[in-house]
């Protein structure tokens, strides 16, 4: 090890020499290069995307993946001051007269006063980076948010953040600046999730032990990713510890988690394994009886082994399990026709990344991966006469492969390609073994995408940088397949259909494709001062259908065709971003417009469950967005926080000439997650180094409702009479979260730590609406009722301890 | 060198958080009345009847949609010509009765046969015409078996004891694809007096007797209970819930069952109409949507109107529920005191929605 170093700083100090000697035969300003390795001081483990700035001449460097920096400048003495989230800045005074080697640690800033609460990247990257309406939050500031039930939740704390909404407490997914809950790309460790939850919405899938960080990328979208139409939630598995062995974990009313990981060869190879389990059914136990005979149950399993036989070669294997359990003590939810005495939901996912990241020299990096993803969901009745299992799943399988080229300081290339083969299987009905249910098995969908892209960022001077992208991408649909041809002058049903046409296994029928530019520009008009643009074109491929408010973990996938058209997303973004008092404060404002071509909505009555062609029960039409989302941040200070406020609208037009294909008879209208106004505020106050406390106020506009417009009475029963969609809205949103968190002063070095986590949710219990929903009956005094989810103030507490 | 490694780890557990919930009071489903905006409208004609197998008369009702909210009512459309023809040239034009806006064909008049189209036509005294789908009469099989389990669950903290009977119904469906089926129930009970007045005083009622034998009805205004063979063609509906019996007395309960057969298109309609009355806000239900019905406006085309006109083949059974072996006690009203002599000396058992002198079809005393 100490050779190889030994060996690498004579490469670099040749290579410097070598630079010196051409930049002293080239010209009169002759630079040196400082060089190295900045790394966690505890680990040992790289930092890539650590911001280099040379403070008295405001030029910045961003280390690479392998945590290898260099910074090139004349000759003289210099402050180098190294930062990223998470880590205590830090600043190093260099006399840079010949090439130098330096390694760099980086301390943790867990005990730090002035930490970032909810943060993005590192204190001055929201002005420093190019792209827009990015945002990272840590693992650690995801635990600062007051949480629900004790639960650390990636997806809940992502909703804190300007531009994301949700159609309700407990809904599964997340809507992004007008896009539906299926349009985010959300990736863990590179594999897509096509579920994001568990317990039907409640909670998410990842287990906060093994998280790193979370990227939401809501505006430029890089060029390296594509297939939503959306954002893309990029979900880091940390790096297994390579020094030494640890046990974690941690035991609470709805999950318990245990987690280990350590060196197998020290340094070399590593690995992780954490899985989290809840078995909480007693609390259905004293629930009212219709939900005394619910069962909720849920595991994840998330492992990650880590081979680096040298600097340059990292090959990482990341698993994933994940399955859900859900019985429910009648069919209200099954969608079925079949009598029921309970109905047990199961879904899973499973997924695999073999990773292998070739750094080839400083300017060449090659990353290449495997990826399998499934996603599998079955319903099922247990009753012999009427038995039945519903089953439905998606099959994703990748390989990509990007590389990564860095001539010089001013462009950073980055090619890449990617092909996925997916598997849709819609739903198959198996009856069981002495039903009277008939089987049922929808064709399954079979396509290739195939994706390939070219990106440069650019520095064009000191204060204009661009970053040009290009992805190419196409759907190949291919048999076997059975394609209807529908009478051209009509709405497509059933009843419409012409003739079929077959096609054979691995017959190409149908391909939809096309260029997606991606823009940014950033322009720093003055010292923490800048002002970027940005514009994207996404294409989606694969849509989940469902006409249900939140889409059910059973709701079928569906890929484009020649019927179902792909989604294509084009978004144009401004901000401004400023930094004063050292990056103390940090205020932004962004605004940004979107179209959407092909926006899917239902069609009045839709059945979509055991439907033959998905296509005639959905209509598409175009999606218009538009919003402005203002944020200000305090990141030091006994008191840090932020407050954000988005207005967005989103509207969906859905004409057509034939009145079955019509929403709202062809007039825009609010899309189920319109909500105007969006208020969030976090503060935490941190007057020692052993005591915090954190409120949490969020306020929302409430969402788009459909109210009957009046009653029918048909064969003596009540009917309400809709007439246009989401016409209403449900009352206001607001609620007041409130944690404290009292640890072991840092100063007295014990050796058995503990703390206390105390949290309220819902302070002054608002029973906010989740829904406003309507029974007609001549018996009853009112027929209009509000439903919430979290009705009361909801109070957890949690006891750590570390020894 | 690994395993002392691991044996230090395991000792050294890093991490142990212990969890305590508060109570869990509104978590699931806490439902609150809410008072939403009136919504104007145009009104718009609604049209509810529809012709059986059964002996008639048959009743078409027409009304005019007010302005939505709970209070509203709709008015009643009267002075139309109502005609239900079927496909064979035989029609009635339906007589008014007063007040107006019900319209009914004589007893001795058209009567619906199974396999038949028929036709309703609307003229409305304003001069619009509304004209139905031509509905298809399918016939109805036998109600196979109709029968009861008793299902108790026993007290909680929070929830007291429950006692009820789930009634379920076996039916032979015909081979033949494309059978849909609805379910009416009926209960039939006799009252211990026929006009009862609260004497809050004394926690009871005082009433006055029936002047002959008399019935309260009870039937579920808002259940929508169908089914179709799409699922099971040709083999036996089995375990079709009807309804929940209560245990308000150790008495028997007596229960009559329709079991309707359907048109596609009506069964759709209802399908569309239990998606919409079944929702309970929760975050898996269907978006509300319109349904319409199978009435058009001939003279304005485009013109909502909505309502059914259906032709639905019949076949009625009866069940007694014993319930005299009932876990816990009953749930029973409040004591009806009957005061010798009262003024009136009896009240006459009229004849309507809620109450008949006539004897149920199967009742034995």
């Amino acid at each position: 090890m100490y050779l190889l170093r030994l060996l690498l700083l004579s490469l670099w100090l040749f290579n410097g020499a070598f630079a010196q000697q051409k930049n002293d035969s080239g010209s009169n300003t002759a630079t040196f290069s400082a060089t190295g390795y900045v790394r966690d001081a505890k680990t040992g483990k790289p930092i890539q995307g650590v911001n280099i700035v040379v403070l008295n001449v405001s030029k910045g460097y961003v280390t690479a993946k392998d945590g290898f920096y260099t910074v090139q400048l004349p000759p003289g003495n210099y402050i180098l001051r190294f930062s990223h989230v998470g880590y205590r800045p830090k600043q190093d005074t260099i006399s840079l007269q010949k090439t130098l080697f330096r390694e760099v640690a980086m301390d943790d800033d867990a005990k730090d006063l002035d930490e970032v609460v909810v943060t993005s990247e590192t204190p001055d990257r929201n002005v420093r980076k190019v792209e827009i309406g990015v945002s990272q939050l840590t693992i650690r500031s995801i635990r600062r948010i007051p949480p629900l039930m004790g639960e650390v939740d990636v997806v809940r704390s992502l909703l804190l953040l300007p531009g994301v909404t949700t159609v309700g407490e407990g809904a599964p997914g997340f809507n992004v600046r007008g896009g539906g809950a299926d349009q985010n790309l959300i990736l863990f460790d590179e594999a897509p999730v096509f579920n994001s939850s568990h317990l039907m919405g409640f909670f998410s899938v990842f287990n906060p032990d093994v998280v790193r960080d979370v990227t939401l990328n809501r505006g430029g979208v890089a060029a390296a990713f594509g297939g939503r139409a959306s954002s893309v939630l990029d979900v880091k598995i940390k790096e297994p510890d390579a020094t030494k062995w640890g046990i974690n974990g941690g035991i609470g009313l709805i999950s318990s988690r245990l987690g280990v990981e350590g060196p197998i060869i020290k340094n070399k190879l590593s690995f992780l394994a954490a899985v989290r389990a809840s078995f909480n059914d007693f609390l259905f136990k004293l629930a009212p009886p219709n939900l005394r005979g619910t069962q909720a149950n849920f595991y994840d399993l998330t492992s990650k082994l880590k081979y680096q036989p040298n600097e340059k070669n990292t090959i990482t294997l990341t698993g994933y399990v994940s399955t859900d359990v859900f019985k429910l003590a009648s069919d209200s939810l099954s969608g079925q026709e079949i009598n029921a005495s309970s109905t047990r939901f199961n879904y899973q996912t499973m997924n695999a990344v073999l990773r292998w990241n070739y750094f080839m020299s400083k300017q060449l990096n090659l990353a290449t991966s495997l990826i399998l993803s499934r996603y599998q969901a079955d319903l099922s009745s247990p009753d012999s006469a009427n038995a039945f299992q519903l089953k439905s799943g998606v099959w994703h399988r990748q390989v990509k492969s990007d590389l990564t080229f860095t001539p010089n300081q001013v462009h950073q290339w980055q090619v890449g390609v990617s092909a996925i083969d997916y598997l849709v299987q819609p739903n198959t009905r198996i009856p069981g073994p002495y039903s009277n249910v008939l089987p049922v098995d929808l064709a399954r969908e079979w396509a290739y995408e195939l994706a390939a892209y070219i990106q440069d960022e650019w520095k064009l001077n000191t204060n204009i940088a661009i970053i040009a992208g290009l992805r190419y991408s196409a759907l190949l649909n291919r048999g076997p397949a059975v394609v209807r041809t529908y009478l051209e002058n009509g709405p497509k049903e059933d009843e419409a259909v012409t003739s079929t046409k077959s096609y054979d296994a691995g017959n190409v029928y149908h391909t939809a494709g096309g260029l997606e530019p991606r823009l940014a520009i950033r322009w720093t008009v003055g010292d923490g001062r800048a002002i970027k643009a940005g514009y994207s074109r996404l294409r989606q491929y694969i849509q989940q259908v469902t006409n249900t408010t939140a889409a059910l973990p059973t709701s079928r996938w569906h890929l484009s065709d020649m019927f179902t058209k792909p989604v294509i997303a084009d978004q144009w973004s401004l901000g401004y971003f400023t930094n004063t008092t050292d990056n103390a404060i940090e205020a932004s404002g962004e605004v940004y417009y979107k179209t959407l071509t092909n926006a899917i909505d239902y069609r009045d009555g839709a059945e979509l469950q055991l439907a033959q062609a998905v296509e005639t029960q959905i209509v598409q039409g175009s999606g218009q967005a538009y919003g402005l989302e203002g944020l200000l941040r305090k990141n030091k200070g006994r008191w840090t926080g932020f407050m954000s406020y988005t207005y967005a609208r989103t509207f969906l037009t859905m004409n057509s000439p034939y009145v079955s294909e019509r929403v709202n008879n062809g007039n825009p209208y609010a899309a189920n997650y319109d909500k105007p106004h969006t208020l969030n505020i976090l503060a935490t106050h941190r007057p020692t180094s052993w005591f915090s406390l954190s409120l949490n106020f969020t306020y929302s506009t409430g969402r788009p409702t459909t109210q009957p417009s009046a009653i029918a009475r048909v064969a003596s029963i009540l009917v309400p009479i809709y007439l246009d969609r989401n016409q209403q809205r449900v009352p206001d949103y607001h609620r007041l979260d409130f944690s404290m968190t009292f640890e072991q002063n840092p100063l007295k070095k014990k050796k058995n730590q503990s703390s206390w986590v105390f949290s309220v949710y819902n302070v002054y219990a608002r029973k906010n609406a989740y829904s406003i929903f309507y029974k007609l009956s001549p018996a009853s005094a009112t027929d209009a009722y509000k439903l919430s989810i979290f009705g009361t103030a909801f109070p957890s507490l949690t006891y750590n301890f570390k020894f | 060198m690994m395993n002392t490694e691991i044996m230090l780890a395991s000792t050294r557990i890093l991490k142990q958080g212990l969890g305590f919930l508060g109570l869990i009071a509104c978590l699931f489903s806490c439902i609150t009345p809410f008072q939403p905006d009136t919504v104007r409208v145009e009104p718009m004609l609604i049209v509810d009847g529809q012709i059986t197998d059964q002996p008639g008369p048959y009743t078409v009702r027409l009304t005019r949609t007010s302005d939505y909210s709970i209070k509203s009512v709709n008015l009643l459309e009267p002075g139309a010509t109502v005609v239900i023809a079927d496909n064979l040239g035989n029609q009635e034009t339906l007589n008014e009765q007063s007040p107006g806006g019900v319209y009914q064909t004589s007893a001795s008049g058209l009567r619906g046969v199974p396999g038949r189209r028929y036709t309703l036509t609307i003229q409305t005294r304003a001069g619009k015409r509304y004209v139905s789908e031509s509905e298809v009469m399918p016939a109805a099989p036998p109600i196979q078996k109709l029968y009861y389990e008793s299902n108790y669950a026993p007290a909680t903290g929070i929830a007291s004891q429950r006692q009820t009977w789930a009634v379920y119904l076996d039916t032979k469906d015909p081979d033949t694809l494309g059978n849909y089926y609805k379910w009416n129930w009926t209960h039939y009970e006799m009252p211990t007096a026929c006009k009862k007045t609260f004497v809050a005083s004394g926690n009871y009622y005082t009433g006055i007797s029936c002047c002959s034998d008399c019935w309260d009805i009870t039937r579920c205004y808002t259940c929508v209970n169908i089914n179709s063979d799409a699922n099971i063609n040709g083999k036996a509906i089995s375990r079709q819930p009807i309804t929940d019996v209560p245990f308000t007395s150790f008495s028997r309960y007596y229960l009559e069952v329709e079991q309707q057969a359907l048109s596609k298109s009506a069964y759709q309609f209802w399908k569309r109409v239990q998606q919409l009355t079944g929702n309970t806000g929760g975050l898996f239900d269907v978006a509300p949507s319109s349904v319409p019905g199978n009435m058009k406006c001939t003279t304005t085309p485009g013109e909502p109107v909505y309502g059914y006109f259906g032709a639905v083949g019949i076949s009625v059974s009866y069940l007694y529920v014993d319930r005299s072996t009932g876990q816990g006690g009953p749930n029973l009203d409040l004591p009806t005191v009957i005061p010798y002599p009262t003024n009136p000396s009896c009240i006459v058992c009229e004849n309507s929605l809620y109450r008949t002198p006539n004897k149920p079809r199967f009742w034995t005393y």
